[in-house]
C-alpha cells in the first residue's frame, strides 16, 4: 500500500491508537527524506560534528562521508523517534521546514510537527585522554546518555551473526567516513564524560551502556569484566556529582545474560536495570536468525536468565528484547505470515510477563550490511507493528494492570522502539486520581 | 484562540494566586488538580508544570493533547480581583529549554527532589470573567426581567 493509505487504514482500524505513536512506527518503516531547506536548518541542531555510528539510522547504502543530519527528532507529545534516512522504494515521508517549523510531511499534508532535542553542554570539551567527549557517549533522546564502548561484536567473526544486524558493517562505514574514527575501550574518559555531563543538573534521567557481544574462548569473561569497568567508571563519576541525592541517573545495561554470580556483581557494580537481546520468540527461528547466540548459550539460557535477573534487579528492571518484525521474515528465518507470526510473538510477551520480565523491541529496520538485506527482506505491514504493540499493552494491563513496566526506558529516550510510547497509555491505568 | 490580558498574565504571576487545572478522565469524569506552577510566557501560552510522570492529570492531558480537546483553569486572586475560567488546549510538551532550565530552578528551589515530567503549553481558547459583578451582568443580558426577580435587593449585615 502507498504511504498515505497504509496510515490511514491503519488508523480507521484501530481508531483508539494515538496517531503521533503510529506515525512514528511508520516512520521507521519507511524511513524519511529530508528536503534540501530542512538540511540546512537542521544543521544548526547537529551540534556534535563528529562521526559516529549510524545505528539503524541509513536504510541507503551510499554514505561515504560524515552527513551533518540530526539523528533523532521528537512531536509535540514528546514522542521521540530515530531519524531513520529512507530509501525511495519504501516510500518515506518528508521531513521540511515550512513557515518557521520542522514538519513530516506526507504528499505535502502536515503531518506532525518536529523539533530537534538539543546536544549535551559537554560537547566540544575534551576527555584528559584526547577525546571529544561526544564520542565517548551521545545524547540518546532528550534525556538519557548512551554508551557503546565496544565497536564490533563476537559473533561476526565465525559469520554467527544475527541476520538483521548490521553493527560491525556500521563501525566500518564509520571508519570509511572518518579514518580517524575509533571506538575503544578507555574507562578514565566515561569517567570524565559522565562527570561532565552530570554537570549540567536535571538534564540526564538515565544512562544506558550497550555492545556487542564477546564470547571468546573464555565464556564471555572478557565481556563480564568490561562491563564491569564501564559500570563502575559511569557509577563512581555519578556518585560524586550527585552526593546530596540519594541516587543519580540510574544505570541500565543491556548485554550478553550471564550467570547469577555474575549478574549479582553487575548489579553490585551499580546497575539498576539489566537487559539482553532475545530478538526473536519462535525457537527455531532463534536457531537460524541468530546462530552465535545459539552456539554459545542457546535459547532456554536467555529465558532462564531473564527470569534470573528479575529475582536480582527487581520487578520492571529485567527487559527481554526483541527486533519486532523479524518473526515476518521469509521462512526458514520467520513466519511470513501475519497472524501467526503475531500469534508466536504475543505468546513470548505473555510468557516473559507473566513471569515479570518486560519484553520490549527495537523496530527491523532492514539496512544494508545485514544478511536480511541481502536476502531482499521486505519490512512488515504497519498493521503488524500496530497489533503487536497493542497486544503487549494489552498484556500488561492484564496481567499487571499497569503496575509493571520497564521504567529503565522512557517515551524521551527510546527512539528505535516504540514500548515506552505505548507505555504511555498504561497512565490510564495506574494515574489513579492523585495529582 | 484567546488573548490573555496583562491582568490575568500578572496574577497568574502572582503566587497567591489560586489556580486549578481540570481534566477528563477516559470514563468522562472531571479530574481537578491545584496547578502549584502556572506560568503565562506569553498571552496566547498557559504554561502548566506537571510535577508527576505517573498523574491522572498526566494521563489525562495526553488524551487532551492527541484528541485537541479543551481543558479548563480556574484562577482566582482576591486582592487583585481576579477570578476567571481559561479553557485551553494542551498542543505541547517541553523538556528542555530557556522557560524548562528557569522553571527548574524556581521548582527546585521549593522542592529539591523535585523531578518534574514537563512543561505543557496551552493555548488559551475562552476567557471568561467568573467575578460576582461580571456574572451578574452577563445573566442580566440572558435573561429579561433577571434583576427584578433574581437579585437580592435588600441589605443585609454579614456575620462570620
Amino acid at each position: 500500500m502507498k504511504r498515505r493509505e497504509e496510515f490511514d487504514y491503519v488508523m480507521n482500524k484501530f481508531p483508539d491508537s494515538p496517531r503521533s505513536i503510529v506515525l512514528k512506527t511508520d516512520l521507521l518503516r519507511r524511513g524519511v527524506l529530508m528536503t534540501d531547506e530542512a538540511k540546512r536548518r537542521a544543521a544548526d541542531f547537529y551540534a556534535s560534528q563528529v562521526t559516529r555510528r549510524s545505528f539503524q539510522w541509513n536504510q541507503e547504502n551510499h554514505q561515504t562521508k560524515h552527513e551533518t543530519i540530526p539523528i533523532d527528532f521528537y512531536f509535540n507529545d514528546q514522542t521521540h523517534t530515530q531519524l531513520v534516512l529512507g530509501r525511495p522504494e519504501n516510500d518515506p515521508y518528508t521531513l521540511d521546514y515550512l513557515e518557521g517549523c520542522f514538519w513530516i510531511t506526507s504528499d505535502g499534508e502536515r503531518m506532525e510537527e518536529v523539533h530537534f532535542p538539543r546536544e549535551g553542554k559537554y560537547v566540544g570539551v575534551m576527555t584528559s585522554t584526547g577525546k571529544p567527549m561526544e564520542t565517548v557517549a551521545q545524547r540518546m533522546g532528550s534525556d538519557s546518555l548512551l554508551f557503546v564502548p565496544v565497536g564490533s561484536c563476537g559473533y561476526w567473526r565465525d559469520r554467527d551473526r544475527c541476520k538483521f544486524c548490521h553493527y560491525d558493517f556500521d563501525t566500518a562505514r564509520a571508519r570509511q567516513a572518518d579514518p580517524s574514527y575509533r571506538v575503544e575501550l578507555d574507562f578514565q574518559g566515561m569517567y570524565e564524560m559522565t562527570k561532565e555531563a552530570l554537570q549540567e543538573t536535571g538534564r540526564w534521567r538515565r544512562i544506558m551502556i550497550t555492545g556487542g557481544s564477546n564470547p571468546g574462548d573464555d565464556n564471555y569473561q572478557q565481556e563480564f569484566e568490561d562491563n564491569c569497568q564501564i559500570v563502575d567508571a559511569i557509577a563512581r563519576a555519578v556518585r560524586e556529582t550527585s552526593p546530596e541525592r540519594e541516587a543519580g541517573p540510574p544505570i541500565y545495561l543491556i548485554a550478553t545474560p550471564q550467570d547469577d554470580v555474575r549478574l549479582e556483581a553487575y548489579k553490585e557494580a551499580g546497575v539498576s536495570a539489566f537487559g539482553f537481546y532475545l530478538e526473536t520468540w519462535n525457537a527455531e527461528h532463534f536457531e537460524r536468525v541468530c546462530p552465535g547466540k545459539q552456539k554459545y548459550q542457546g535459547r532456554q539460557f536467555f529465558l532462564d536468565q531473564a527470569i534470573k535477573a528479575v529475582d536480582i534487579f527487581g520487578e520492571g528492571n529485567a527487559i527481554a528484547g526483541f527486533v519486532a518484525g523479524i518473526e515476518m521474515a521469509q521462512p526458514p528465518y520467520g513466519f511470513g505470515d501475519m497472524e501467526r507470526a503475531l500469534e508466536s510473538t504475543l505468546g513470548g510477551y505473555e510468557y516473559l510477563i507473566k513471569n515479570r520480565v518486560i519484553p520490549q523491541a527495537c523496530l527491523w529496520s532492514i539496512q544494508p550490511g545485514t544478511d536480511f538485506w541481502r536476502l531482499k527482506e521486505k519490512q512488515p505491514p504497519l498493521e503488524f507493528y500496530v497489533r503487536l504493540d497493542r497486544g503487549r499493552l494489552e498484556l500488561l494491563r492484564e496481567h499487571w494492570q499497569g503496575r509493571l513496566s520497564a521504567d529503565a526506558m522512557a517515551y524521551k529516550q527510546q527512539t528505535i522502539g516504540t514500548y515506552c510510547d505505548w507505555q504511555r497509555l498504561l497512565l490510564d491505568d495506574v494515574g489513579g486520581n492523585h495529582g | 484562540m484567546a488573548e490573555l490580558s496583562s491582568e490575568i498574565i500578572e496574577a497568574i504571576g502572582d503566587r497567591a494566586t489560586q489556580c486549578v487545572l481540570t481534566t477528563t478522565c477516559r470514563d468522562g469524569a472531571p479530574h481537578a488538580t491545584f496547578a502549584s506552577w502556572l506560568g503565562a510566557p506569553d498571552a496566547n501560552t498557559l504554561a502548566y508544570l506537571e510535577p508527576f510522570e505517573l498523574s491522572r492529570t498526566s494521563a489525562n492531558l495526553l488524551h487532551h493533547l492527541w484528541e485537541a480537546t479543551t481543558v479548563s483553569i480556574a484562577l482566582l486572586n482576591t486582592r487583585r480581583r481576579v477570578h476567571c475560567e481559561i479553557r485551553g488546549t494542551p498542543r505541547r510538551i517541553v523538556s528542555e529549554g530557556p522557560l524548562w532550565d528557569r522553571i527548574l530552578g524556581e521548582v527546585w528551589g521549593e522542592t529539591p527532589e523535585a523531578n518534574p515530567a514537563g512543561l505543557w503549553l496551552i493555548t488559551p481558547e475562552q476567557v471568561s470573567d467568573q467575578s460576582h459583578a461580571a456574572l451578574s451582568a452577563e445573566m442580566g443580558e440572558r435573561r429579561e426581567n433577571f434583576a427584578l426577580w433574581w437579585s437580592y435587593l435588600g441589605k443585609h449585615e454579614v456575620t462570620r
